[in-house]
């Protein structure tokens, strides 16, 4: 029996076994005054300040006045503002929005950071080549594990920027790769230069519910992602939902270096959700050797515009053995320019250091700073 | 409304906003009951003595925090203690308490539902039931039992590993 077979016979199990004693409840609490009785008009004060004064909730009618009144307010003030507004376009000040990412950018993303972290993990790999510039000071657990931070930090943040993700999703004529469709995902580095990743892929629809208000539609998808020259088999599941104004997309990815070997990837799920004009986006990669779970990291981000310059936050949690970490990642552009800060809070030990991107000998190197004066290096 | 300005109404002795709170919270309140229980008849206990004590205990709610954490907390504690209190009030005759001594099943639940009672430890069948049964993302799961998101993830992949294997033999 598949796992989404059984998940879904569990939930539709839990409608009759959940308990709803609510009745009891109810009771209880009415004789101990803990609740208005029913149908009473409830004086309470939505301020999150309490002591103010009471707000009665009125009848319909009320409201409606109070929301005429409130549209006619707007329409004065714009007839009054717009004009000035318009005539100072430089000075508008702009409202922090979350970036909102297409399916086809989620899609883009999950394959392009899951194929980026098994090449990182491949044992040949040279890219976890570390050179300490300064001797350590200390024995910082956030140094230890620095170049487990820098996998992640490497995987995701050509994605993290101003407009930078681009996904162009095509008819693949490329004989090559017996796939129906080539994806380009375009990201960023952190000095401007853009890099392009191609993916090709099949996806088919394996599942359907409509009902009421509700929408459900699940997808599986094969495919290679190509990343400097080297091929990486992917396959996947995708599933959207809406619930009236809710939107929830989950995405789940592995990335295989040979289909022969089934023992040794990178698996990322991702969830994606719109409630009331906020969106919420979370990857969880897992590391799998020899079939076993070796390593598990989280990372959620939240991007806003606010005053002219981006700044994106994601926080990163790993667990790798009987180590855990978490470190809140801010990167800001400000005039075009990049830079980052980390705070870090590992096994109850806290600090921050902060990354820069320097070329050595011609090649990229990420390089990190901490508080102590450690410098360290590691190739991207 | 999200559940925190419930809560902020609830410190009023609001009716609606506890029929609010109740509905979002009633299945993974029962979860986080049975998992630590063991038995329906005691989640049910352990609910009402929850619910009652966030009626009791809402003007202590910190407005902006966490609504479903102090919630899980409140019900995590509740069936701790009822869990103590019947194990020190522990009858001999084991046809009086056949939950305890794992005898005759007194519950009917689900096939699978009992399935993941046997196969999954207390953690790993709370997990897997607030994620496939009340929807709730890693992190959300994490924040209302006080864990790590990958270590919930670590968690429900181990979960559904077991339960693919008991399944499939």
């Amino acid at each position: 029996m598949k796992n989404k077979d059984y998940l879904k016979q569990l939930k539709k199990e839990a409608e009759f076994d959940v308990s709803d004693p609510y009745s009891k409840i109810i009771s209880a609490a009415e004789a101990e005054n803990l609740l208005q009785p029913a149908n009473k008009p409830v004086d309470a004060d939505l301020d999150a300040g309490r002591g103010n004064t009471a707000v009665r909730m009125s009848g319909k009618r009320r409201l409606i006045a109070i929301m005429a009144i409130a549209a006619a307010a707007m329409i004065v003030c714009l007839a009054v503002l717009l004009p000035v507004m318009l005539k100072n376009r430089n000075n508008i000040t702009i409202i922090p929005s979350p970036v909102q990412l297409s399916t086809d950018d989620v899609y883009g993303i999950g394959a392009v950071s899951t194929a980026k972290l098994l090449e990182y993990n491949s044992p040949d790999s040279k890219k976890a080549a570390k050179n300490v510039i300064n001797e350590p000071l200390s024995d910082n657990r956030a140094i230890a594990q620095i170049s487990t931070f820098n996998k992640y930090y490497v995987a995701l943040d050509s994605f993290f920027g101003d407009d930078v993700v681009k996904t162009n999703t095509i008819e693949n004529t490329n004989p090559s790769y017996p796939y129906d469709k080539q994806m380009n995902i375009t990201g960023m580095n952190s000095d401007g230069a853009q890099i392009i990743y191609t993916m090709y892929f099949t996806e088919k629809l394996s599942d359907s519910e409509i009902d009421d208000n509700k929408t459900k539609k699940e997808y599986l998808f094969t495919g290679k992602m190509i990343i400097d020259g080297k091929e990486y088999y992917i396959e996947g599941e995708r599933s959207f939902e809406q619930d009236g104004e809710e939107t929830e997309n989950e995405l789940k990815i592995r990335a295989y270096n040979n289909l022969n070997d089934r023992k040794n990837y990178i698996e990322m799920e991702q969830e994606n959700s719109v409630e009331n004009d906020e969106t919420e986006t979370e990857y969880v990669y897992s590391i799998y050797s020899d079939g076993k779970l070796i390593e598990q990291t989280a990372i959620e981000l939240e991007t806003e515009r606010k005053n002219g310059k981006e700044q994106t936050d994601y926080e990163l949690e790993f667990r790798k053995g009987n180590a855990k970490g978490k470190y809140k990642i801010m990167r800001e552009v400000k005039h075009g320019k990049t830079s980052v800060k980390v705070k870090y809070d590992i096994d109850g030990e806290k600090g921050e250091f902060s990354v820069r991107e320097v070329k050595e000998n011609g090649k990229n190197k990420n390089e990190f700073t901490f508080g102590d004066g450690t410098v360290i290096g590691i190739n991207k | 409304m999200s559940l925190d300005k419930f809560m902020t109404k609830l410190k009023y002795g609001d009716r609606a906003a506890f029929d609010k709170i109740y509905e979002s919270t009633r299945k993974s309140v029962y979860y986080i009951a049975l998992s630590i229980v063991g038995d329906k008849a005691t989640a049910e206990d352990v609910m009402q003595n929850a619910y009652l004590s966030m009626l009791r205990n809402a003007d202590k709610y910190r407005d902006g925090t966490n609504a479903y954490a102090w919630i899980a907390r409140i019900v995590k504690n509740e069936a701790l203690n009822v869990k103590k209190r019947k194990m020190r009030e522990c009858p001999i005759d084991e046809t009086e308490n056949a939950a305890l001594f794992g005898t005759t099943e007194t519950d009917d639940f689900g096939l699978l539902t009992d399935l993941a009672r046997k196969v999954l430890s207390e953690d790993e069948f709370t997990i897997i039931m607030l994620a496939t049964v009340c929807g709730y993302k890693r992190r959300e799961i994490g924040e209302m039992l006080e864990m790590p998101t990958p270590t919930v993830s670590w968690k429900y992949n181990n979960a559904t590993a077991k339960m693919r294997e008991a399944l499939n033999g």
